[in-house]
This record gives structure tokens, C-alpha cells and sequence, in this order.
């Protein structure tokens, strides 16, 4: 099957082992945490009872769940620190992590010693780049009043006048000014700020200071707080002042960075080294949130593949005093999840599916039965040698950068390289070579009736899987009297057998008539009396949920919903054979266009562009259409798509 | 154009009115016994009822009360706003500023307070949706350096940063009205940008507001606070209807409240002062309720422009207002007469 089980394993061990099981754990990364604490609370994490078990057992009275226990411990800061310092260049290395033994307090060292070295010239540099921001926000200020003749040594030392620049809003401004005549100081605008502030010098007498300062404050006037005494030439100076300040400095920090830029190189291994460890423990410590603790013991709970058991087994062998218990999903209450597993070829499919939903862990998994049939239904309507060529390659590019949607493209070109085959067209030409099969304008009828089998028999698979999944799911009543059940499937089978009867395509079953139309009738009683029955063969006393009329009301209107599905669900399949048409169709238009045009040039320019717009515009169109007939068609009948996704150990470490 | 441009609007906000409470309503809120009542009336027989599901009715708090009325108004609002764009939607949403600003103002009182701003999140109303203001965070803060840190992404930074401190009251009525001051300076310059043709009227009515505003602000900051000119003009508004700079300034250097009224004989507004005793206990009522005539008119006749729309908020905020105002009736025991002179509508 191509969901693969996973168990529940529930592991108490001696609080000593914790940091190297956890670490086991991590490296072992194919296994979805769950919260113990959560596990322990709802009963669902159960140790036998045995004497030997007495400690672990007591234990269970006196647990701290991990989110409490590791709140203090945290190393972020330190990886955090290191990762700036190297500009993010520094990188998990999980293989020299599994390799050998880490050492938590070494690395703490290290870093120590490392912080000796490195962050006393870092923290230089910073600080005087600090300074230089200061001195910049200074140049800004005393350029306001950059034209003064003053000296502002003076301006400070004034006895009876007190002198600030500060800001108001445009708005406050226009109050600001129609008080001017009838405040206390001399106001002066001097310049505007970008963020819609206006500037002001004033200065009061220091007898009025308070009043001024009450009024300014009334509005909202912001101090410009970047006067320095130390500076006492006139404004100009100053300014000439700073800017030889600020050149300075920024040649005194472009030394110490350099400086720093040279030791990092040389402490890289060291960095990388403790790097590696911190990160580790911080993941370690992330894991160890979902565990729970007593004095003596730590409680771990995870979900696992069931093939891992005996790897996790020989894990537990390195560990004496470790009880390793697994459940499978059945016996316990909570829902697992579900981890897909599918060959090269589906694998890229599961992403459409997941679009969808993750298939629930007791349902059949559709990826196999949707990658068959979507590659088939793309191939056959955009099946073109050249196009499917340029397709796959775009695809397999995409792939290779990560893209899982490449991959599914790739795939998808390969079959239109198939089909193009099939009806001998290569970039729309239909001259170049023969087709295997036919050409579709040639034999139209072929085509549509051809999509309308096909969609047929994949609504057959799509029954199967339906009563599959709903038989796994005990759901009788659906299961096996439902429309999408075994009476929904033979009534589907007999009605199709009924046309072919009467429309002459099956002539020698001409006497199965009168059995077919029996079967029809008697399928669609037992469709409408679906409840009654189930509940009566399941021995249920209550034979409806609610009352009878307000039942047969519905279940005849979802019969009526059933039979008009049916059709439409088959006929839509026709849709299949009709893009494969418009395919040929749209790039006859374009060659009608490039013989119009009557000159080799446009003519052939003409082609590669409709070649371009074929590729772009139809090639999504049949890949949305394609999915449609999935997602709508196919999957509303069989697939539920409700299950949680299997999420391993997640690697990265969360750098803030 | 601009006729059909708010017809959608128009139409949509014709429908949300037909379905508050009409004035028989008004006259059984007013007959209920007790807050409980009304409560149960509101719940029952009003479209306020989804929002008070969540209050417990044995145990009512009248101010949380009030706060979930105000959560339908967010909610009408923040749906009216998709059928707007560009300035007129950023306009419209000045509505929902004008409930950040009072919500910001609760908090700022419970900073000043000392108190547990996590217990005042039940007292705040603002749209989740539309806010860039961090209320999560702030509920957790314990003083005002930190709380003027959170908002440092804001317009209110600029606003608070110059108040080193609040806890005078003092300071803390400076903080309101540069809070208020701000708003309406907003809503001034938004004013500016719409359509002036299409909304003359619903101009005209925020303007008219900025003229009470400002009379109601120099009466009292000359009968009861005693402020200086300079810092009446500080805290008035600009870009009023009738009250322009100029009156503004005549106002302001009035000698007294008697001077003032002088001047004020002959505008539209002497309504506020030609009353021989109750002036200034039915003042803020008789503001709102001139305001909630021009708006029911606004509403009338603005099909086709914003002017409906907003003038429906600003009837849905008085209706609210009312309903408060029973509310506090209750509570103060009064009977159906006294009740009905303190709300804006009139009920007979």
C-alpha cells in the first residue's frame, strides 16, 4: 500500500540519557513528536504495571511537562550571535553531528574564548558605528541653522534667553503661527522635515520659560536633541566640524573591520564546530518541550514507520534501563498520521493530492490511481512531440531547483511526447511523421467516444476504491447500499449496459434486457431505503435518525441527484477528447494566420509564437482541466482526504 | 458617474437601517425595569443580539455592556468599506480610527492608573481587521515608556512621545485631547481629498462638527479650566464651517463666557447658549443632537454620495449612545420622562 503505518512508540528512560536519546531522536529525524504531557493526560501513554516498572510508574505523579522545564536553558542567543557574526554563512552540518561525540560544555568554552577574541574588536566597531549615526543625526540638526552668523558657545551661554530647535505637525504649525503676535518668544521657522514636520528655532526669556515651554507642549512640539555644548564655532564650523569627525571615524571603523573579517576567517573551523553544537542542543531542547519529566525519569512519545521499529529497537539496546513500548494506530484513540510513500514515477503526485487533503490513515491512498490517469489525460490532449519535449525539459530544470510541481511537469511532457506520438504531430505539424494511431480531426467521433470509455472505466476504478474506503471505514450503509457504494456501482454498470443494449452497440445481449431494467429498478429501491436497511441488517433498534417522511424526502432527492451525476460525471469525461481536438484546432488558426500573412519571415515567426502560446495557455488549461476531472469527478466519490500529515523532525533550526 | 459610483453603497446602507431600532423599541427600552431587562430586550428583539451572546445576564458590567454594542458598528463599518476604494475608503475608515483613538485612550487612563490593562480588554472596541496599532501586545505592557515603544510603528508615536510621564491628571487630559487633536487633524486633511461636488454635504456636516467641538472646548476652557489663549488656540480645531480662523480668534479673546455668547448671537449655533440654566448639563446633548438632525438629513438626501453611509455610522454611533444612556438611567433609577431628556433622539 502506498500509506504506510505508523505506530505510536512511547519511551520512559533514566533523566541521565536524556540528552543523548534525544539526540539519537534527532538524527534519526523520521519521526513526527507528539506531546507526551498531552499523551500521559489523556491516558493514552500506558506503562505495565510490573515491579520493575515502580519507579517509571511513580513517576507519572509528579511530571513537569518539557515547556516548563526548558524555559531557562537557551542557546538561541549564542547561534544567534554566531550567525551574525558570519553573516549567516554557517550552516548544520548533520553528518559531522552524527559522527561524533558532542560536547556541550566545550562548545560553551569555545564560544566563550571566541567572544575573548573576537567580540571585544566587534563591539569596538560597533560602538563607534554607533557614534557615527550620532554624529550624522548632529549634522542634520545644526544644518537648520547651518546660515546663522552666531557662535553657539555663545547661544549657550546666554543669561537671560534660552534658545531650542524642535518640530511641530503641519498642522500644529498653522496654529503655531497664528499665535506668534501673542506668545511669549521669538519663533523663527527654519526648515522642514521629510515626515510633514516644520522646524523651529525659539527663544524666550528664562523669566517666561515655563509659560513658552506650557504652550510648545500644547503643541506637541518635538525637541531636536542633538546640540552638543561641546561644539561652540558658529553653525557652519561645526558642521566642517563633524563631517571631519565622521570621515574619521569611518576610516577607524573600516580598520576593525577588516581586523574582525581576518580572525573570523581564522577562528571559522572552531565557530563552525560550536556552531554545529549549539544548534544541536537548541533543536534538542525544542524536541524536549514535547517531553514530559519527573525526578528520575523523562517521557517521550512519537509517531514512527513501522518498518523503523527495529532500528528504534537497537537505538533502545544502547540505553539499559529504557522501556520502549510501541501501540499501532488501532488501539489507541488519537488519529495518526499519515505518511505517504510512493515509487519515483507517483511520488511528485502527492502534492496535487495534498491540494486536496491528506489521505486519512485508514483510506486508500489515490496518488497511483491519480498519477495514471492525470498523465493519461494530459498526454491525450495535448499530445504533441515538440511541445511534450519542451515541457518535460522545463520540468526536469524546475525539478532540480526544488520545485515539486517541475517534477509533475516533467512527467506530464513525457506522456505528451507519447500521445504526440500517438497522432503523429510534432510542434503542430502534422506532415512530419506518421501517426501510430489516427489524427484526431480526421476521426472525431473516435476521439470523443473514445474519452467518454475511458472516463467510464475510470469512474469503475474510482467505485472500487470508493467501496474499498468505505468498507475500511465500516461504513455499511454507505459502503454497500450508498451511491457510491456496491449498489451505486451496479446500477451504474446496468444502466450502462441498458444503453448499450438499446442503442445496438451490444446486439447479442438483446435478451438480458428485462434482467438489467429489474436489476435498475431494484438498485435504485434499495439506494432510497439505504438507512432502514443498514440499520435493520445491522440490528439497530432506531431504523431512521430522523422522521420517515423528512427521510424519504431527502434520499428521493438524492436519488434524483444520483442519476443526473451519473451522466454528467460521464459525459464530462468527453471533454477529454474535445481539448484534444482544440489542440490540433487552435494551431490550424495560427497556420491559416502564417499563410495569410504571405511572407516566410512573419509566417514563420507566426508559428514559433503560436508554438509559445500553445505551450503557456493550453498547457494550463488542460493541466487545470485534467485536475478538475480529478478533484471533481473522481475524488468526490471515492476520497475523503481528512487525515493529518506525517511531519518529521523539523531540521532547522528557527534563527530570529 | 459619481451617482452610480455609490449607488451599491447607498442601497446596501439603506438596508442595514431598516433593520435597527425604531422608535417603539426606543419606548420599551425606556419602559424596562432594570438593566437585565434591557438587556434581555436587546438580545431578544434587536440586531444587537449576536453581540451579547457572549455577556453573562446575572452578571452584567454596564461599560462591557456599552462595548459590545459598539462591536456592530466595527462590524457594519468594516462591511461598508468594501464597497468603497481610494479616498473615499480611506475616509470611511477614519470611523474606525476615531475607535482605536478611544480605545488607546482607555489604556493610556489605565496606565495612568497603575492598573492591569489586561483587564480593560473587555473595555476596548477596534476593528481586528483594520488596526496597526499592536492591542494585543499592549494589554501586556506594565508602563508608559514600554506602551510608547510598542506604538513606535504608528502615526500615535509622535503623538505620546514628547509626554515623558501621565500619571497627573493633568498631563493625562493634555494626552486625551493631542489624541483627539490628531484624529481631527486627520479627518480634516481627508476631508480635503474627497470628491468636494459629490459631498458637499457631508463636508459640511463634519465641518459644523469642528465648529461645536471648538465652541463647546473655549466655553469650558474659560469657565472651568482657566487656560490661556495660546493653549485654547493649541487645542482647537482648524477648518470649521461657520467658525472660521478669524472668529476663532475673536472667540478665544473673549474676556469672558458672557462675550462669547455674544458674539455668538446671531450664528447658527446660539442654540447652545440661549437657555437660562441648563446650559452646561445638556450642552454635549444638544451638540449631538443638532448633529443628529444634519445627519438623518445627510442620510436622507446623500444617496449619491459617501454621505449616506457615514452619516449612518454616525446615527448608529448616537443610537448607541442612546441605548447607553438608558442604560444609565437605569442604574440611576430615573423615570420614563427624566430619561428621555438626556437622549440625543426624541422619543414621544
Amino acid at each position: 500500500m502506498a500509506i504506510e503505518n505508523v505506530i505510536m512508540m512511547d519511551v520512559v528512560g533514566k533523566i541521565e540519557d536524556v540528552d543523548k536519546f534525544t539526540k539519537d531522536m534527532f538524527l534519526f529525524n523520521d519521526i513526527q513528536i507528539v506531546d507526551a504531557m498531552h499523551e500521559i493526560e489523556t491516558g493514552r501513554f500506558i506503562l505495565p504495571i510490573r515491579e520493575e516498572n515502580i519507579n517509571e510508574l511513580l513517576g507519572f505523579s509528579q511530571l513537569v511537562s518539557g515547556e516548563m522545564k526548558m524555559g531557562e536553558k537557551n542557546y538561541l542567543k549564542l547561534v544567534n550571535k554566531l550567525n551574525e557574526l558570519y553573516k549567516g554563512s554557517l550552516k548544520l552540518d548533520m553528518r559531522a553531528l552524527a559522527k561524533g561525540e558532542t560536547d556541550l560544555d566545550e562548545a560553551l568554552k569555545k564560544v566563550d574564548a571566541f567572544e575573548n577574541n573576537i567580540v571585544i574588536e566587534y563591539d569596538e566597531m560597533m560602538e563607534i558605528n554607533a557614534q557615527i549615526e550620532k554624529l550624522k543625526q548632529s549634522r542634520v540638526a545644526y544644518s537648520y541653522i547651518d546660515e546663522m552668523e552666531v557662535q553657539m558657545g555663545e547661544l549657550d551661554s546666554l543669561e537671560n534667553y534660552s534658545y531650542s530647535i524642535g518640530s511641530v505637525t503641519k498642522d500644529n504649525a498653522v496654529r503655531l503661527k497664528s499665535i506668534y503676535n501673542s506668545v511669549t518668544s521669538i519663533v523663527f521657522h527654519v526648515g522642514n522635515q521629510e515626515d510633514n514636520e516644520e522646524v523651529f528655532l525659539i527663544i524666550s526669556p528664562r523669566d517666561f520659560e515655563i509659560e513658552s515651554r506650557r504652550i510648545l507642549k500644547a503643541l506637541n512640539y518635538k525637541l531636536i536633541e542633538d546640540f552638543s555644548p561641546e561644539y561652540t564655532g558658529s553653525p557652519g564650523e561645526i558642521l566642517r566640524q563633524i563631517d571631519r569627525k565622521i570621515s574619521e571615524l569611518q576610516a577607524s571603523s573600516g580598520e576593525l573591520l577588516k581586523k574582525v573579517n581576518a580572525q573570523l576567517e581564522e577562528s571559522r573551523a572552531d565557530a563552525s564546530d560550536s556552531f554545529n553544537t549549539l544548534s544541536l542542543y537548541e533543536n534538542l531542547n525544542t524536541i524536549k518541550k514535547y517531553m514530559a519529566f519527573s525526578n528520575k525519569n523523562f517521557y517521550f512519545s512519537g509517531w514512527i514507520s513501522k518498518k523503523d521499529r527495529q532500528k528504534m529497537e537497537a537505538v533502545s539496546e544502547k540505553y539499559p534501563d529504557l522501556i520502549m513500548m510501541f501501540s499501532d494506530s488501532s488501539s489507541g484513540s488519537a488519529k495518526p498520521p499519515t505518511k505517504l510513500k510512493n515509487n519515483w514515477l507517483f511520488s511528485p503526485f502527492e502534492s496535487l493530492v495534498k491540494m486536496y487533503g491528506v489521505p486519512s490513515f485508514d483510506e486508500l491512498d489515490p496518488t497511483p490511481f491519480l498519477s495514471i490517469t492525470y498523465m493519461f489525460c494530459f498526454g491525450f490532449m495535448f499530445g504533441d512531440v515538440g511541445q511534450g519535449l519542451i515541457l518535460s525539459l522545463m520540468g526536469f530544470i524546475l525539478g532540480k531547483k526544488g520545485v515539486e510541481l517541475g517534477k509533475v511537469l516533467f512527467r506530464l511532457g513525457l506522456c505528451s511526447i507519447f500521445f504526440g506520438f500517438m497522432y503523429g504531430s510534432i510542434f503542430g505539424f502534422e506532415e512530419v511523421i506518421k501517426p501510430v494511431w489516427i489524427r484526431p480531426f480526421d476521426e472525431i467521433n473516435t476521439i470523443l467516444l473514445t474519452a467518454v470509455i475511458i472516463g467510464m472505466m475510470m469512474l469503475f476504478v474510482a467505485y472500487i476504491y470508493s467501496i474499498i474506503n468505505k468498507l475500511k471505514k465500516k461504513e455499511i450503509k454507505e459502503g454497500v447500499f450508498g451511491k457510491n457504494g456496491i449498489c451505486g456501482f451496479i446500477l451504474y454498470t446496468t444502466l450502462l449496459g441498458l444503453l448499450g443494449v438499446n442503442t445496438g452497440i451490444l446486439p447479442q445481449a438483446d435478451r438480458l434486457n428485462g434482467i438489467l431494467i429489474v436489476l435498475a429498478v431494484l438498485m435504485v429501491l434499495v439506494v432510497l431505503i439505504r438507512e432502514p436497511l443498514a440499520n435493520y441488517l445491522l440490528k439497530n433498534k432506531q431504523l431512521y435518525q430522523e422522521a420517515a417522511s423528512e427521510y424519504y424526502v431527502e434520499s428521493g432527492f438524492e436519488l434524483f441527484e444520483m442519476l443526473l451525476g451519473m451522466l454528467s460525471n460521464t459525459l464530462s469525461f468527453i471533454r477529454i477528447g474535445a481539448f484534444a481536438l482544440t489542440h490540433v484546432g487552435l494551431f490550424m488558426a495560427f497556420q491559416t494566420l502564417a499563410m495569410m500573412a504571405q511572407n516566410g519571415v512573419i509566417s514563420v515567426g507566426i508559428l514559433i509564437l503560436a508554438n509559445f502560446f500553445i505551450i503557456a495557455l493550453e498547457g494550463l488549461i488542460v493541466s487545470i482541466q485534467a485536475l478538475r476531472l480529478q478533484f471533481y469527478e473522481l475524488f468526490s466519490k471515492y476520497y475523503s482526504g481528512d487525515g493529518i500529515e506525517f511531519k518529521p523532525v523539523d531540521l532547522e533550526i528557527n534563527l530570529f | 458617474m459619481s451617482d452610480s459610483k455609490y449607488a451599491c453603497i447607498s442601497v446596501k446602507t439603506l438596508a442595514m437601517k431598516a433593520q435597527k431600532i425604531s422608535v417603539q423599541d426606543y419606548r420599551e427600552l425606556i419602559k424596562a425595569n432594570n438593566l437585565k431587562d434591557v438587556f434581555l430586550f436587546l438580545r431578544e428583539h434587536t440586531y444587537y443580539g449576536e453581540f451579547l451572546k457572549k455577556l453573562d445576564q446575572e452578571n452584567l458590567h454596564r461599560s462591557e455592556f456599552e462595548v459590545r454594542l459598539n462591536d456592530l458598528k466595527v462590524q457594519e463599518t468594516e462591511k461598508l468599506m468594501h464597497y468603497l476604494y481610494g479616498t473615499d475608503r480611506a475616509f470611511f475608515k477614519m470611523l474606525l480610527v476615531r475607535l482605536e483613538v478611544e480605545s488607546l485612550r482607555v489604556l493610556i487612563r489605565g496606565i495612568a492608573r497603575n492598573g492591569d490593562l489586561e483587564s480593560l480588554r473587555g473595555l476596548t472596541v477596534y476593528s481586528q481587521k483594520y488596526t496597526k496599532v499592536p492591542f494585543d501586545r499592549l494589554f501586556r505592557v506594565k508602563d508608559w515608556e514600554e506602551f510608547k515603544k510598542l506604538l513606535l510603528d504608528t502615526d500615535y508615536y509622535r503623538v505620546l512621545e514628547i509626554y515623558k510621564d501621565v500619571s497627573l491628571e493633568q498631563d493625562l487630559v493634555m494626552v486625551e485631547k493631542s489624541l483627539d487633536r490628531y484624529y481631527y487633524d486627520l479627518l480634516k486633511n481627508r476631508l480635503l481629498k474627497l470628491d468636494q461636488k459629490a459631498n458637499k454635504d457631508l463636508i459640511e456636516a463634519q465641518q459644523r462638527n469642528f465648529d461645536l467641538l471648538n465652541l463647546v472646548w473655549i466655553y469650558r476652557g474659560k469657565k472651568f479650566y482657566n487656560l490661556s489663549r495660546e493653549e485654547l488656540i493649541a487645542y482647537s480645531l482648524r477648518g470649521g464651517f461657520e467658525i472660521t480662523d478669524k472668529r476663532l480668534s475673536n472667540l478665544v479673546n473673549a474676556k469672558n463666557v458672557e462675550e462669547m455668547k455674544e458674539q455668538l448671537l446671531n450664528s447658527d449655533y446660539a442654540f447652545l447658549f440661549n437657555h437660562t440654566k441648563t446650559i452646561d448639563l445638556y450642552m454635549e446633548r444638544r451638540r449631538e443632537r443638532y448633529l443628529y438632525y444634519l445627519y438623518l438629513r445627510l442620510f436622507k438626501e446623500g444617496s449619491a454620495s459617501l454621505g449616506r453611509a457615514v452619516a449612518y455610522i454616525h446615527l448608529l454611533d448616537f443610537e448607541i449612545a442612546d441605548i447607553t444612556s438608558i442604560i444609565a438611567s437605569k442604574r440611576y433609577k430615573m423615570d420614563a420622562e427624566e430619561t428621555k431628556k438626556y437622549l440625543i433622539r426624541s422619543v414621544d
